[in-house]
């Protein structure tokens, strides 16, 4: 596991849940992070981003008004004052499979289930810095690949070739 | 559809880190942290507590058929949920379990809430309640197994859903 000297980062944190902001905040602390901030919800992120040029975000789901996913959204589509790349960490209690197939394709970069540990964190910070995921733009998605790895493909491979994506509404429509 | 266009935006988070040094993220560094967080078990049992007594309030409050019912289901769940969240990070994995388990059931209810609900409601509330008097972190040994055993019926009925992952 590389050495990473983390105390030039700047985090914003948005997380409603008060004690989840203080285990947050001193898992950041410990991990030497000098600048990090706590907002409450998806709005107030937006606010404090007029001020404060986050170089990551760690986000909650399920937060109003304005959720995790809906957040990260409207960042990857520049409605925000934040780079719309900037790196996002979704944070979340719910695990279910909806829940993270919806927070890929708004954009997220990586997904951390609560409870958290430290590790878990610093794990997240390092996929983010060593393994850095093109953006895709297309007519209705901007953000991470959702790709994590090139597949392995014996023949050929329809997407190098034709570079068609579908969105996952269109693959189940049959488009 | 246009053709997707590849963007590769420059790695800023890595153009802020440096690698090695005093104030790097070592092993060392690792396992204190991990030991610090440990130590915050004591303001958690705090914390945990305010979600119970929301919990306890909440569900003695409840009543089939009353009007503000999804109201107080919507904080119901929010509390296990919140329990379910931080649980496992201060070793109450029971916690962890049981809000899990907690979630599952009221996202899976469908149709008017019935007295049946408040009760297995009822009983996971219990089982937090417990784990905490208890003391059980960990899996919580033979009392856990119990705590766990004694919520067959709520996991039976989240399993009968379909939705029991």
């Amino acid at each position: 596991m590389a050495d990473y000297d983390l105390s030039n980062v700047k985090v914003l944190v948005a997380e409603d849940y008060a004690p989840m902001r203080k285990l947050l905040g001193q898992v950041l602390y410990e991990l030497n992070v000098a600048d990090f901030q706590m907002v409450a919800n998806g709005q107030e992120t937006i606010d404090f981003l007029q001020e404060y040029e986050a170089d990551l975000l760690l986000v909650d789901n399920l937060m109003s008004p304005i959720d995790g996913t809906e957040l990260t959204r409207m960042i990857r589509a520049g409605k925000t004052p934040a780079e719309r790349h900037v790196p996002i960490i979704m944070v979340s209690g719910e695990t279910s499979k909806e829940l993270i197939v919806g927070a890929r394709d708004a954009g997220v970069n990586e997904f951390l289930a609560k409870p958290i540990s430290t590790q878990m964190v610093y794990q997240r910070f390092m996929n983010i810095i060593e393994n850095p995921r093109a953006f895709v733009q297309t007519d209705d998605f901007y953000g991470p690949d959702r790709r994590r790895r090139p597949m392995r493909y014996p023949g050929l491979d329809r997407r190098r070739e034709a570079y068609t994506y579908q969105t996952p509404q269109q693959a189940k429509a049959g488009g | 559809m246009a053709k997707p266009q590849i963007i590769n935006p420059p790695n800023k988070l890595k153009s802020k880190v440096s690698m090695g040094g005093p104030g790097a993220v070592d092993p060392a560094r690792l396992a204190r942290a991990e030991a610090v967080i440990e130590k915050m078990t004591e303001s958690y049992l705090d914390w945990v507590e305010t979600d119970l007594a929301k919990l306890e309030g909440e569900l003695a409050a409840l009543s089939p058929g009353a009007p503000d019912t999804q109201e107080r289901i919507d904080v119901i769940y929010r509390a296990a949920h919140d329990i379910k969240g931080q649980g496992g990070s201060f070793g109450y994995h029971l916690m962890t379990e049981i809000g899990a388990l907690m979630c599952r059931y009221i996202e899976n209810m469908d149709g008017a809430m019935t007295q049946e609900d408040v009760d297995l409601m009822q009983l996971c509330y219990k089982s937090m309640r417990a784990v905490i008097t208890g003391r059980l972190s960990g899996d919580g040994g033979e009392a856990g197994r119990m705590v766990l055993d004694g919520l067959g019926k709520v996991a039976e009925k989240v399993k009968a859903t379909g939705h029991g992952d």
